[in-house]
Parts: structure tokens; C-alpha cells; sequence
């Protein structure tokens, strides 16, 4: 080394400043790679939150900037400045092979060690996020739709340039577009880049691969950027229509099938498509070509599977049968209509929930007279003649019921419930008749709801509070007192009560009032606890169910409830 | 020798309240905590309560700190989407903190927010949520409701629910003292509905309080005290240490429903006059602040009271008294009223849950 003072000082400081830079940068890459991935990681898996890991990483960051300085100053005081020539050339030599070595690694991101401080790809519908590309990666990138790369590269950084320009030669030769939203990997002034992503995300609804250089903290930036954007994802849910415009529709979640007059322009979108339908099948007859021809069109429009089954009016139930037979066999949502819900509607839906339906039911008399007929389920009328009997057998009755002159409510709803439940179709024939609109009204509550929507429950006041009619098979209101158990629920045929606890409105005590009451009126009860998810076990319990459903609460909480399902 | 040891004596000295404070046990008390409005990484809205847990040594069932960053309920600032809903399955809590259910709103998460009504992302108490709430809430578990349990954006119906359960009533109106009418602090929807009001400029540039009202109506009341924070003679009765002092955040005016106790009320310092304009509009110029109903347990700060912006590095013995000895300006109300309020409770309530 020289002799002369000021160049030997020079020579000193710059051995120093080397060493400090090259071990800095050199060591820093390693630290990253093998020391504050992997401790980062750690910290993950136990659960902690980033706030905390970033708090504690702050303080492992500044102990390398305190460590680079302790070796540097060791490196000075002991080796420069006792002028040991030889150590020190070796040290910084040293010092720029590591650091050589680093940057080699760090540009060469296929490598084994760098592959394991790498983030995980997170995909996503139109964004996934990762670590950096290369070539091959691209390529595949490609191949699985992507239509482009936003690169989070800052050719400001000396060490990502040469990457930033790898990755667009890269891309040019696969055919790829590099979208290039430079941002630093540390605390700065990120705010253009973001405000350029933010933009994109709205304005375009292309699929991309995001990343930086470890797919680890930049990404996560921009996956902020893009939740907020996309905003938040909420479940879709659907209550089942119970009536179009041209009739009712009956739902039967079991054959994932909804039967239903034909649907006006609106309908077909609002009600069948959004209810993820996937077949329509028509029963028109050939005639009908107009009203076919439409809905095979809108299917088509719609991509859904037309089917023609054509039904003619003195339909058998042979001819239904084979609409069920091939109802069954699909393993998909279902769509089956005739131009108005009529007897044919009807007949399937007995056929298909009960295994059984009396045929024309309209058309069967006693003594001239024509018998009350709820759906192909049941008939009402006088005691049968034993030839009436046998004709009724023929039609598609399995039980016969009596309801005696002095039979209570109570009776007649445990015997129709009990209809019901047995699922046989039935006559029921009564000693004095002018108990039957009453027998119809319930049976009617307990199948159907009713034939349309009620009127007779518009705006209803009951002791706690204002009932509201929604549906022909659902209605919303307040806990009902023990006389509207008998007055309201049994007159009216409820097929069954929901409850909706809220805990922070009725306690234990009350809740158990709730069951025995309707357990002591045998009406159905199902209680739902309101906690979260209790919307879509809510939805399924009225689905289940085209009779007249009570949705009842808390009283301070049937307007929060009305306007729930109103949002259907 | 000796001089040599004198650096190391005054190092050790300076060390002892450390050294003492690390030496303290720690004690278990399982806390389930709500936060909804935590738009940055700064979890302000219950950074406060978690510095008093972390001073107290009060850690999770499993010996673990606090987390201030996972151990809440509520909105994730790093994800920027909500964590999953209230769920404490069948723990006994020993504590249920609702610190803030305001939300998280577009104009929150932007680098320079321009103070106006921004669209809500998340937000709001769901009857699911506090259902799940209530449920949690067993005959030895202290509930604990800030301002803004059950106002804007909770539904109005949820929001009766609540104050029900709350034993509160809440009058409409919320309030804010702001010491520069036309600092940057001050919302821009206030100005604005002022303007529209009243149908003049806003015509403020000192300081005052600021009543809103749920249906937008503005009071604006010049002065340049804070409300008071005053604890009554119950309150002082039952928690000694606390102290009174000026509170300068938001606030809402409530009364109380059922025979809770008031532990404590926020006082203005206004004219007659102010008085007789206040009283038009349903205000009082003292109103509570704190309420308890002993029967279930269930406090209700009428103010934004666990809120603080930055950490304060308190673990350490002594420091709650040092920091109140030498807290000015609105942190002393968190330090001389807040910090002693809530070490008592917790102190109550590990006694009460051995």
C-alpha cells in the first residue's frame, strides 16, 4: 500500500465503505431470503396477525442495519486500521464474492433456494397472485387463460431492473402483455401505481397474474386494492316464487322440480333463470306451436335444455307417469309448465310428492253434484254410496275420512293433518256439509297455502302485532297468544309454524312456552336460532314446504323479518 | 472502579419499574372484543382498551398477549375484508367489548380522505351478530358497549333491539367538540348540512361542540370548553381512582331505559342562554356519560372511549400515574378517566371470576 498519508486514508475509507456496502447488500439478500422469510413464516403459523409480525420484523431489519455496522466497524478497527493489508483485501474480496453470489440468486428466481422463501399462488377468478414468472411459468400462464401480467417490478431498484427486463423480453416472446405498476417493496410513495391498478381492476374484466419478486408483500398491496374494488361477495340467495302471473308453482326440492304455468318475458329471467334452472320441459300440446316455438327460443337464449312432452287434455296417468318416470331420472333443476296451472299441474305434483293422484277430480260427482276438490290430493264431500266408493277408488283415492257432526278444530285439523302426513290421497266426507268450506280452508293452508294469496291475511292484526302476506304459502308475524293458535294457525290449516329465536330478545323460559303451546295445539313447529347463516336454513325450511308457512318472531322484530324477505 | 459502576447503578435504577413489571404475574381472562371500524393498520378504535390489557399483564386463556391485530371481531386493514363473524363458541367469557360498530367506508381507506359521506363497505351490528353477542353472554360475563353500538349504519330496528337489551335510550343525537371549526377535523357532510340548514355559509372559525341529530339536524354550540367528564357520587363511591376530566371526541346523548346506575356524566360549560336553546332541541347541559345496570352486568360508555391514536409504551409499574400526572389536552381523558375506569372493571371482574 502507499506511503502517503491521504491516499492510504482514502484507501481505508474505501476498503470500509466496500465491505459495508457489499456485506450490507450480499448479506441483506440472504437475510431476506433465509432469515426474515422463514422467521416471518413462523410467526404465521402461529396464529399471529400481521400487525404484530410487522411490528416485531421492524426491530430483526434494524438489528441487520446495527449488525452490518458492528462487522464493518470490527472489519475497520481491527483489520484496516492496523493496516493488515492482506486480511483486509481477502475480507472484501470475500465481501463482493457474497455479494456476487446473492444477486445471482436473487436474479436467478427458478432456484431451488429462492423457490422456498417464495409466496404461494393464490388464484382467483380473474386475479391470481405469485411470485415472478419465468419463461416457462408464462407459458403456462398462458395456456390457463391469463391475459396478461401486472408486474409490481421497480426498475428503480438496480437489482429488479435486470428482472423487470428479463420478464417483458419474456413476454414478448411467449405473446403475453406486461401491465407495469412499479412498486417499492418497503414504505414509499406507492399511490400512482395503485390508483393505476385500481383502474384497471374497474375498467377491464380481463384475467391477470399479479406479482412482485417473492409473491409475498407487494401482492398483498394490490390484493387490498382489488377486494376493495371488487367490493364484498354475498351470497346469492333465492326463495322459490309460488305464483306467476298465469298461476301457482309448486316447488319440490326433493326432485329439484318447479311446476308452474307458462312465464311471462319477465319471468323467464326473474324467476326461472335466476333459480339456476338447467331443463325446461313443456307440456304443450302440438297445436300450441307459437307458445312452443317461444319457449324452446328463450331456453336457447337462455342455455337451458328444451324438452317437449305434449300433454293433450284427456290426459292419463299413464301419459303423467311417463313425465315422471323421466323427471326422476334427471340429476338436474327442472322446469315443467303447461300454459296455466291446471289440473295436469296438479296431478304431477301429487303424482310426484305422494306417489299417487286422483285423475280428473273436477269431473267426479255424487248424486249430480260435483265433490270440493283440493288439488289431486283430496276431495270433500257427503258419505259415498259403496258404487260412489268404488269409483272413487278408481280415480286415485286410497283412504276415506270421516268428520262427525261434533267433531272440534282441534279434530278436524289433527285429522287432515294426519292426511297429510300419511300422504294418501283422500275423501274426506263430513255429516253436515256445511262444514265443508271450513275443511276446505284448512286443507287447503295445510297443502297449498292457499290458492293464490290469501287476502284474508293483508295487514291481519293480531294481539301482538301486524301479520304480513307474502306468498300463497308463507305469511310473516308476531308470536301468537294462545287463543290465535286455535283461531288463526288451526282455522287457517298452518302447515307449519318457523319460529325465529332471537337470543337477545326471548330467553329460554319464553322459548319453551313457544313449543309447548304448539306442541299442545299439534301444530308443526320448527325453531331456527337467529345466528349467522340462519337466512339459508330459513329459505330450506320454507322451501320444503308449499303449505302455509307462519314466520313467526319476536315482535319487535317481524318489520326486520318483512323486509328480510322482502329482499327476495 | 466505583465510577465505572455509578452508569451501571443509574442503568439499573432507570430499569426497575421494567424490571418489576416483567416480574409480575400474568393473569388469564378470556375477552371477546368488537371492532368494526378498522379501516388502517393503526386499530386505533381499540388500541386503547389493549394497552390497558398489556399493562395489566391480562392475557388470553391460552397464556398468550392480546393480539391487537388478530383478537377482535370485525375488519381486517391488511386484507381490507371482514374477518369472520362473532363467534366464541362455548367459552365463559369473562368480558364482551363492543368498541365500535361504525364501519369501514370508501373515503376510510383512501390516502387522503375528503371527510364527506363515503359508500359504507362494511359496518353496522346485524341481529345475527348481536344475537351471537347475547348468546356469549353468561350470568358472570361483564358486557361492556361504546358509542356507536347501535347507531348509524345499524338498522333502525336492530338499533331499538340493542338499546333494549342495553338498558339505554338513545335520543338521536350525537355530539364532538372540535377546537378549530375549520380544521380538517371537522367532517365536510357537517358543513355541508349546516350550510343546507341553515341556509348560510358556515359561518364558524373558533371552537365549539357539534350536535348532529340522526335525522341530520345541526346544532352548533360555540365555546371553547370541552364537555366535562364528571364522575357522579355513585360513580365515585364505586371506582375511586376515577377522576374527572375534558372529553373532546364524539359522544352520543342517551338515557337510561331501565334503573341502571349513572356512574358518571358529561357537563357542559355554556351560558344560560345556550342552555335554554339546548333544552329546545331535547339536549341537557349535563347528560350521562357512563352507565351500569348491576342486575346483568352491562356498561355503556356514551363516548368513543377505548379510541387512541398512537401506541403509548406504558409497561412498565407506574406509568398509568405518570402518564397521568403529565397527559394534557384531550389524552387526558383517556389517561385520568378511561385507564382508571377500566382497571377497576377488570380488577372486578377477576375478583368476581377468581
Amino acid at each position: 500500500m502507499t506511503n502517503r498519508p491521504r491516499l492510504r486514508k482514502l484507501n481505508k475509507f474505501l476498503l470500509w465503505f466496500i465491505l459495508l456496502s457489499t456485506f450490507g447488500v450480499g448479506g441483506g439478500i440472504l437475510f431476506l431470503l433465509f432469515g426474515v422469510v422463514p422467521i416471518e413464516q413462523s410467526y404465521t403459523d402461529r396464529g399471529w396477525s400481521q400487525y404484530r409480525i410487522d411490528n416485531v420484523m421492524k426491530y430483526y431489519v434494524l438489528g441487520w442495519v446495527v449488525f452490518g455496522f458492528i462487522v464493518s466497524f470490527v472489519y475497520y478497527r481491527f483489520v484496516v486500521r492496523k493496516e493488515r493489508w492482506k486480511t483486509a483485501i481477502v475480507l472484501m474480496l470475500s465481501s463482493i464474492a457474497l455479494c456476487g453470489f446473492s444477486l445471482h440468486f436473487f436474479l436467478n428466481t427458478g432456484a431451488g433456494l429462492v423457490q422456498q422463501s417464495q409466496g404461494e399462488v393464490v388464484e382467483g377468478e380473474r386475479f391470481t397472485f405469485g411470485p415472478y414468472p419465468e419463461k416457462g411459468d408464462m407459458e403456462r400462464i398462458k395456456a390457463q387463460g391469463y391475459d396478461g401480467i401486472i408486474t409490481l417490478l421497480s426498475p428503480t431498484l438496480p437489482i429488479e431492473k435486470p428482472l423487470l427486463d428479463k420478464e417483458r423480453k419474456n413476454a414478448e416472446a411467449v405473446g403475453m402483455d406486461v401491465f407495469s405498476y412499479p412498486m417499492l417493496p418497503w414504505v414509499g410513495d406507492n399511490t400512482d401505481s395503485i390508483e393505476q391498478i385500481r383502474e384497471l381492476v374497474a375498467n377491464s374484466d380481463k384475467k391477470y397474474y399479479v406479482h412482485c419478486y417473492l409473491g409475498r408483500h407487494r401482492v398483498d398491496i394490490v390484493k387490498q386494492v382489488i377486494n376493495e374494488e371488487g367490493g364484498l361477495d354475498y351470497d346469492v340467495m333465492f326463495l322459490q316464487p309460488t305464483t306467476f302471473e298465469r298461476g301457482n308453482t309448486y316447488y319440490l326440492p326433493e326432485d329439484q322440480l318447479l311446476l308452474g304455468p307458462y312465464p311471462t318475458d319477465e319471468e323467464w329471467f326473474t324467476r326461472i333463470k335466476r333459480a339456476e334452472v338447467e331443463e325446461v320441459i313443456t307440456l304443450l300440446p302440438n297445436d300450441k306451436t307459437k307458445w312452443i316455438d317461444g319457449a324452446q327460443q328463450v331456453a336457447q337464449e337462455m342455455n337451458m335444455t328444451f324438452t317437449h312432452m305434449p300433454l293433450n287434455s284427456d290426459f292419463t296417468k299413464g301419459d303423467l307417469l311417463e313425465i315422471v318416470n323421466y323427471v326422476k331420472q334427471q340429476d338436474h333443476k327442472i322446469f315443467l309448465h303447461r300454459f296455466a296451472s291446471k289440473d295436469e299441474i296438479l296431478a304431477l305434483e301429487a303424482l310426484l310428492s305422494w306417489g299417487e293422484a286422483i285423475m280428473h277430480p273436477r269431473d267426479l260427482t255424487i248424486n249430480d253434484k260435483p265433490l270440493e276438490n283440493v288439488g289431486a290430493k283430496v276431495l270433500i264431500g257427503s258419505e259415498p254410496s259403496e258404487q260412489v266408493e268404488k269409483r272413487l277408488k278408481e280415480a286415485g283415492v286410497n283412504t276415506f275420512r270421516m268428520i262427525g257432526r261434533n267433531a272440534s278444530k282441534k279434530t278436524i285439523y289433527q285429522t287432515l293433518l294426519n292426511v297429510k302426513q300419511q300422504k294418501q290421497t283422500a275423501y274426506i266426507y263430513v255429516e253436515v256439509q256445511s262444514a265443508i268450506p271450513r275443511i276446505k280452508q284448512m286443507l287447503y293452508g295445510l297443502l297449498y297455502g292457499n290458492d293464490g294469496k290469501n287476502p284474508a291475511f293483508d295487514g291481519l292484526a293480531l294481539t301482538r302485532g301486524s301479520v304480513y302476506n307474502h306468498e300463497r304459502n308463507l305469511i310473516v308475524g308476531p308470536v301468537l297468544s294462545k287463543a290465535e293458535y286455535e283461531s288463526l294457525a288451526m282455522e287457517h290449516g298452518f302447515a307449519q309454524i318457523i319460529y325465529l329465536h332471537s337470543a337477545s330478545v326471548t330467553d329460554t323460559s319464553q322459548l319453551q312456552a313457544i313449543k309447548e303451546q304448539a306442541e299442545h295445539a299439534h301444530i308443526p313447529l320448527h325453531v331456527i336460532d337467529m345466528s349467522e347463516g340462519y337466512e339459508s336454513e330459513l329459505i330450506d325450511q320454507i322451501e320444503q314446504e308449499n303449505g302455509l308457512n307462519y314466520v313467526m318472531t319476536d315482535d319487535e322484530l317481524v318489520e326486520y323479518i318483512n323486509e328480510f324477505i322482502n329482499g327476495y | 472502579m466505583k465510577k465505572r459502576l455509578i452508569p451501571l447503578v443509574f442503568v439499573f435504577i432507570l430499569s426497575l419499574p421494567f424490571l418489576i413489571w416483567a416480574f409480575i404475574p400474568k393473569t388469564t381472562m378470556d375477552i371477546a372484543i368488537v371492532d368494526k371500524t378498522v379501516p388502517r393498520t393503526d386499530y386505533r378504535e381499540h388500541l386503547g382498551l389493549f394497552q390497558i390489557l398489556w399493562q395489566q399483564k391480562l392475557v388470553k386463556p391460552n397464556g398468550e398477549n392480546y393480539d391487537l391485530g388478530n383478537d377482535y371481531f370485525g375488519y381486517d386493514p391488511y386484507e381490507q375484508a371482514p374477518l369472520p363473524p362473532y363467534n366464541v363458541g362455548d367459552q365463559n367469557l369473562d368480558l364482551i367489548y363492543i368498541s365500535d360498530t361504525y364501519g369501514v367506508y370508501s373515503d376510510d381507506i383512501e390516502e387522503k380522505p375528503d371527510g364527506d359521506r363515503s359508500e359504507l363497505i362494511y359496518g353496522g351490528m346485524s341481529l345475527e351478530e348481536w344475537n351471537a353477542v347475547m348468546a356469549s353472554k353468561g350470568p358472570d360475563t361483564t358486557l361492556i358497549a361504546e358509542y356507536n353500538t347501535f347507531a348509524s349504519p345499524t338498522d333502525r330496528k336492530m338499533s331499538r333491539v340493542i338499546q333494549q337489551n342495553l338498558g339505554v335510550t338513545w335520543t338521536g343525537w350525537i355530539g364532538r367538540f372540535f377546537e378549530d371549526f375549520t380544521s380538517d377535523e371537522v367532517p365536510a357532510w357537517l358543513v355541508a348540512n349546516y350550510e343546507e340548514q341553515y341556509e348560510t355559509p358556515w359561518p364558524f372559525t373558533d371552537s365549539g361542540i357539534a350536535f348532529v341529530h340522526d335525522d341530520d339536524h345541526i346544532i352548533i354550540v360555540e365555546t371553547d370548553i370541552m364537555p366535562q367528564f364528571k364522575p357522579t357520587e355513585r360513580g365515585s363511591a364505586r371506582f375511586e381512582k376515577l377522576r374527572s376530566s375534558s372529553y373532546g371526541y364524539w359522544f352520543d346523548v342517551v338515557t337510561p331505559a331501565r334503573n341502571q346506575a349513572i356512574l358518571a356524566n358529561y357537563h357542559l360549560n355554556v351560558s344560560d342562554q345556550t342552555v335554554k336553546e339546548l333544552k329546545r332541541s331535547g339536549l341537557s347541559q349535563t347528560f350521562p356519560a357512563v352507565l351500569h345496570d348491576e342486575k346483568e352486568d352491562i356498561f355503556y360508555f356514551a363516548g368513543d372511549y377505548a379510541d387512541y391514536p398512537n401506541r403509548a409504551h406504558m409497561n412498565w409499574v407506574g406509568s398509568t400515574f405518570m402518564f397521568q400526572v403529565f397527559a394534557k389536552d384531550e389524552r387526558a381523558f383517556y389517561w385520568r378517566s378511561y385507564v382508571p375506569l377500566m382497571q377497576h372493571i377488570l380488577t372486578d371482574i377477576q375478583e368476581r371470576n377468581g
